[in-house]
């Protein structure tokens, strides 16, 4: 047929494109799919057989309520590309305008498998993939609401890729998921491979430093926030889902603080707080101590650095920006290392940072100590590492050149950066600026879920109280 | 050209802290990157001692020198210079070591008893206002050259884990009855009655009073030490050089900044008991005779001294009562009968009351007859009646002809209860 | 731009004021004018302080809605409404010069000896101009955030001074006559009058309920704590208090049990620097929003722009010197307060805001 023949030259002729001709009853009945990416067991126990069994007349509305054993099944008069592409079976029947599309889908994928972002101790496990049917199927079976609302749009010229916008639909601000939705609508772009393309389009600050979207992998946070009134931005082939708004708090929260006792929860978040004061300014002040203000530090101190210094040949910021670098690297390189060859590497750069470079007089125990700890440290809030590095070289540099005032005038500055950022209306310290009270319920502090009676209201909502369900009228 | 210099100023316009941020770098950073740390670019002293006369200072500094990598102790060499100023003396001795002198971590101060005759503030002046020492560093005196005490303190901190700065910084056991700081001293030498005390050291050969500071029977010296006290670290016994610090809680007295007497033991003792302060007492009493002792002799150490004071002028006659509520403990009873009673079954009769009040009382009155004597109110009495007779003493002073007399005209009374402790 | 600050926020950049300017030169200056009877100087201006903040607050209740601005336009015309943002303009420069120079001083004293006014405008100006063109409400934020941290440390610092031994009693606080206590109350009124910045944001703080009240509460503690610092202060120094023109380095640095440690100066430098970072950026904005109201709608930047150059220039040429800047002001300042109680007490006794004023609240243009 021509259409066939059109199919295929708009395909460059892939051989991956499969045309299967039949003839029943008298009529030439053409299916047209992509092989690699269809279900073949399903296709033929459920189209090809059923065809090729049928006695009569044969057409497309006997086929959709006669013949196929399928679900998904669609009569379609145009974008037959298209839905190729998107992994359907297209059945033409000579004669007949159009053709029938059927999602057969059966495209490589892995298990929900723990997600290595975010390990729990106890709770659930279960973690997104990289479809988005799966993590849509997880989401339904976290949160069965008939309130839950999801709405799909495709992006990108090229790869089509399939994005959600997911919210309940009695909870969460409509300004905000029309917001978002107008700005899927705009993008003109390629393809979305992954979700951090889309932060780079949804948000007001594509430059900003901080990002002001959340990224999760597992259902059980994602179900967790929408309740709280954010929306869910699922993209097909990628597990992070993003959930937008956000609030800088989120990051000293992890998922097992709600799983285990609320003091031990309040005890850890503050251990990240002060880690995250460790991993972004103690650099900086090492090396403002040591370059100007030896009067601040005890003098047994200065002593037992002045002991372990001595005679180094570099000078305070070239060893810490050296010892910095040679971390960086081996952070880099412990990323992209096989794992089999992860273990030698380690081995090598912990003798040669840690006994080796010191041992040689190239660098200092206090500089890798401080370094340590600061890169230690960073972990305790992953999801917000690349910025707290950058962090760190920038208050390094400060510290080194204009001292501690240097240093108190950018924590000053970047917290007042960080108080300007408003995205999608929500502060992005609250609720410590401006101060929300019942917020604070569950910020650094965790009250026990009972005490929580209200949604946060720092992140807009239509309905404050949890638990009673309002039909949105 | 011009096009370029605009877009590029537009550009930085967007992002004003960050293009400012890249000027800091550009500048600031590269003298950042060679500049070497602080304590290795000037050098850091911790102990300063002066000699000479008010116009030819002779200024000793004790300055921190790191040995080796894995010498973890405080080591110092004493370097001193000259001049007519302590500002000319610093300048000398910065020139001698090549570095400016930092002065943040001073521990203390020793003043030669040479200087004192004049007033002392002249000399400190620098060291008080240009420097802005922190207050609380140790002033003391000694008796002859702060040098040499500076030496042996620089000895003893490496030989031992003594470190001189802490015994007389009061960190873990008070030893002189009153503070011995730079900025007591200037209290009491601001206050109307212009007299302070200090703290008193000496250098002796007698080791039986102090610590000695080198410890010359065999132990590992450390080489460098040796190369300020002139070569005669190993042999100070033999050669007769005085190396045992001694400052057993003597104190000088002050008047207007000049030296006028110290205190002797007992007059120590007096003070220890009208001045709030943690300094350990002992009291020790005679010819006891109650309890089944005969010619005893009883030590208690005074666990805790609630003092109380009260102060009134009626008919322009003031009067200062001394409530001392002692805690005892028995040390030790020594008695010329074998049968005595034992240290735990002792209690405080009337006879060992009396006698302890007895003894509380002479101490403090030896030591006011010797204030009033020389008219130095180092138990700032002056200070009580200010805070509780202020009008009072006012029309009081205004009676007097010499003001600064007015401790000749004040009663002391003194009250002692004492009791031992229950643990 | 939605610019509004809450009460919370309104209170916490009164706590900060309160205590900018209060914490270094100020108990030494004190002390040295009437001995222990500073304090009551000290209390009464405190007092004068409160009034003009309740005066203040009484005119956001009476004028929810209006700005000093409209106002003044209202009271006496725009051409002497521009006049007195003038004025106020250089008070608050002059303000922040003070500022500037108590905290170089302190910084030469405590923190860095080789520490330059160039390196400390170097590092100050660039922060406070970036805060204050952000707008009043990240700055409000930003004081928010930090206004905690800084009473929690003032109080640390507070615990730290030693309270054995070394205390002095303090001697009657009537030592002096009261004419020598009326005398220090004129020469050290520059050290107060910290709640005059509300009134240029007058019209920028929300409308919420027990706005005196929930301020008043937040000003009472600090007031509290501060006055506890000045008895302290007295208590350890009396007769040396002029030595010590750092107060709150010198009441922390007293305490000789730390042991190992060492000093622990490290608590009060970083409580006193954020102050001061705090209340510059207070002070900018303030500028910048008196800026625009003197010479109409302009971009922000060159009204902070200019406020920088005029700052460094008046800071480099004249006022290059702590004891220059307090000796004039001692001096001179004096003359200057009665007339902005003046104004306040005009303000203050207008008629109230009606429907009609809201109309024509929006054709008066700066």
């Amino acid at each position: 047929m021509i259409e066939i023949e059109n199919i295929k030259k708009q395909l460059n002729n892939n051989p991956d494109i499969s045309v299967r001709e039949l003839n029943v009853s008298n009529k030439n009945i053409s299916l047209v799919f992509l092989k690699s990416t269809i279900d073949k067991m399903l296709f033929v126990q459920s189209v090809l057989s059923p065809i090729l069994s049928h006695k009569g007349e044969i057409s497309f509305d006997i086929l959709q309520k006669q013949i196929l054993s399928v679900i998904d099944v669609e009569k379609i008069n145009k974008n037959y590309v298209e839905n190729i592409i998107k992994n359907k079976v297209l059945i033409f029947i000579e004669g007949e305008e159009g053709a029938l599309s059927i999602d057969m889908e059966l495209l490589p994928a892995r298990q929900p498998n723990e997600p290595p972002t975010s390990p729990t101790i106890q709770g659930p496990r279960e973690g997104f993939t990289e479809s988005i049917k799966t993590n849509l199927a997880l989401l339904r079976k976290q949160c069965q609401s008939k309130h839950l609302v999801i709405k799909n749009y495709f992006v990108g010229a090229l790869t089509h890729t399939q994005i959600s916008v997911v919210y309940i639909d009695n909870i969460a601000d409509k300004k905000i998921v029309k917001s978002i939705i107008d700005k899927i609508k705009k993008i003109n772009t390629d393809g979305i491979v992954d979700s951090h393309y889309l932060i780079e389009y949804l948000s007001k600050r594509p430059n900003g430093l901080f990002e002001q979207f959340g990224t999760n992998e597992k259902p059980d946070i994602v179900t967790a926030k929408m309740l709280e009134g954010r929306v869910a931005i699922f993209v097909d082939g990628t597990p992070i889902v993003l959930t937008v708004p956000y609030v800088f708090i989120e990051d000293l929260q992890n998922s097992n603080d709600y799983y285990t006792n609320s003091h031990y929860a309040t005890f850890v978040r503050y251990i990240r707080s002060f880690g995250l004061i460790l991993a972004t300014i103690v650099p900086g002040l090492y090396a403002s101590f040591r370059l100007y203000h030896y009067k601040i530090v005890p003098l047994k101190y200065i002593i037992t650095i002045n002991a372990t210094t001595q005679n180094l040949p570099f000078t305070p910021i070239i060893e810490l920006l050296f010892i910095l670098i040679l971390f960086q690297i081996l952070y880099e390189v412990s990323l992209r290392l096989p794992r089999y060859l992860g273990l030698a590497t380690s081995i090598v750069g912990a003798l040669v940072l840690g006994d080796t470079g010191v041992q040689a007089g190239l660098i200092s125990p206090p500089g890798i100590i401080i370094i340590a700890l600061s890169l230690i440290s960073m972990y305790t809030i992953p999801t917000q590492a690349p910025q707290l590095t950058i962090l760190r070289f920038v208050f390094l540099i400060i510290g080194g050149t204009l001292g501690l005032l240097g240093i108190v005038g950018g924590i000053i500055y970047f917290v007042n950066y960080l108080n300007t950022l408003n995205e999608y209306n929500t502060p992005y310290l609250a609720p410590y600026a401006p101060r929300i009270k019942d917020d604070l319920k569950d910020a650094l502090h965790r009250k026990p879920m009972g005490e929580m009676k209200q949604r946060p209201k720092s992140i807009p909502n239509n309905d404050e109280i949890r638990g009673i369900e309002k039909n949105n009228e | 050209m011009i096009g370029r210099i605009k877009a590029i100023l537009k550009a930085s316009s967007k992002s004003l802290m960050f293009t400012y941020f890249m000027i800091i770098m550009i500048v600031l950073l590269p003298n950042a990157l060679v500049m070497p740390s602080q304590s290795f670019k000037s050098q850091i002293i911790t102990a300063i001692g002066i000699d000479g006369t008010t116009n030819d200072i002779e200024m000793s500094v004790l300055a921190l020198s790191n040995i080796s990598k894995n010498n973890m102790n405080e080591s110092t060499k004493v370097i001193s210079g000259k001049g007519s100023t302590v500002a000319n003396a610093v300048f000398s001795i910065e020139r001698q070591v090549g570095r400016s002198l930092k002065m943040g971590h001073v521990g203390y101060i020793v003043l030669s008893k040479s200087l004192t005759n004049d007033d002392i503030t002249k000399i400190l002046n620098n060291l008080i206002i240009t420097t802005k020492l922190p207050d609380t560093i140790s002033l003391v005196i000694c008796e002859d050259s702060a040098k040499s005490v500076l030496d042996s303190a620089s000895k003893l901190e490496q030989t031992s884990s003594y470190k001189f700065r802490e015994m007389i910084q009061n960190e873990y056991n008070e030893d002189f009855a009153q503070e011995t700081s730079l900025d007591a001293f200037l209290k009491g030498y601001y206050s109307p009655n212009a007299s302070s005390s200090l703290g008193y050291v000496s250098l002796t050969k007698n080791e039986l009073l102090g610590v000695e500071a080198d410890n010359s029977s065999g132990e590992e010296q450390n080489p460098d030490s040796s190369e300020n006290s002139k070569g005669n670290t190993n042999s100070q016994n033999s050669s007769g050089q005085n190396n045992v610090l001694e400052y057993s809680n003597r104190q000088s007295v002050f008047k207007n900044g000049k030296f006028r007497y110290i205190l002797s033991n007992e007059e120590t003792e007096g003070l220890n008991f009208i001045v709030e302060n943690n300094l350990q007492k002992l009291i020790t009493i005679n010819d006891i005779n109650s309890q089944g002792l005969i010619d005893g002799k009883i030590t208690f150490d005074v666990i805790s001294e609630k003092l109380t004071v009260s102060t009134s002028i009626n008919n322009n006659k003031p009067q200062i009562l001394y409530n001392i509520a002692l805690k005892l403990k028995v040390m030790e009873v020594i008695s010329k009968n074998e049968n005595k009673i034992a240290e735990d079954r002792l209690v405080i009769d009337d006879e060992i009351s009396n006698k302890i009040n007895q003894y509380v009382k002479q101490k403090i009155s030896m030591l006011i007859t010797k204030i009033k004597q020389e008219k130095t109110d180092i138990a700032n009495i002056y200070n009580y009646f200010e805070s509780e007779n202020y009008s009072k003493l006012m029309s009081f002073l205004n009676t007097l002809q010499d003001k600064d007399d007015y401790l000749s005209y004040v009663q002391v009374k003194v009250n002692v209860r004492s009791k031992l402790s229950t643990n | 731009m939605n610019d509004q600050i809450t009460v919370k926020q309104a209170g916490s950049l009164c706590a900060i004021s309160m205590l900018a300017l209060k914490l270094v030169t100020l108990p030494s200056i004190l002390y040295q004018q009437a001995k222990t009877s500073g304090l009551i100087s000290a209390f009464c201006l405190f007092l004068i302080d409160f009034f003009g903040l309740f005066l203040i607050l009484k005119l956001k209740q009476k004028f929810p809605n209006m700005s000093l601005y409209e106002l003044l336009c209202k009271a006496i015309g725009k051409i002497f409404a521009k006049a007195i943002y003038i004025i106020l303009y250089f008070f608050l420069l002059l303000k922040l010069i003070f500022i500037i120079n108590e905290a170089v001083s302190y910084t030469q004293s405590i923190v860095d000896e080789e520490f330059t006014n160039i390196m400390f405008l170097m590092c100050f100006l660039p922060v406070i101009s970036a805060v204050a063109h952000s707008g009043l409400k990240s700055t409000a934020r930003t004081c928010e955030v930090g206004f905690i941290f800084v009473i929690f440390g003032f109080i640390v610092c507070l615990f730290l001074s030693e309270t054995t031994t070394s205390f002095m009693k303090l001697s009657s606080i009537f030592e002096s006559s009261p004419l020598k206590i009326l005398s220090s109350s004129f020469s050290t009124s520059i050290w107060f009058f910290d709640f005059l910045f509300l009134l240029i944001i007058m019209d920028k703080i929300k409308v919420e309920k027990n706005l005196i009240k929930r301020i008043f509460n937040l000003i009472i503690f600090v007031f509290i704590i501060l006055f506890i610092f000045y008895i302290i202060y007295f208590r350890l120094f009396r007769n040396t208090a002029f030595l010590h023109k750092n107060a709150i380095a010198d009441v922390t640095q007293y305490n000789r049990n730390i042991g190992n440690v060492g000093n622990i100066d490290i608590i009060s430098i970083l409580v006193y620097l954020f102050i001061i970072y705090f209340q510059g950026a207070i002070y900018m904005s303030c500028l910048r929003i008196c800026f625009e109201k003197i010479i109409g709608e302009i971009n922000p930047t060159w009204a902070i722009i200019f406020a920088d150059i005029i700052l460094v220039i008046l800071q480099y040429f004249i006022f290059y010197n702590l004891e220059i800047t307090i000796n004039f002001y001692m001096a001179y300042f004096k003359f200057v307060w009665p007339f902005l109680w003046l104004m306040l007490l005009l303000l203050f006794f207008m008629k109230g805001e009606n429907k009609n004023d809201r109309k024509n609240k929006s054709h008066i243009k700066s």
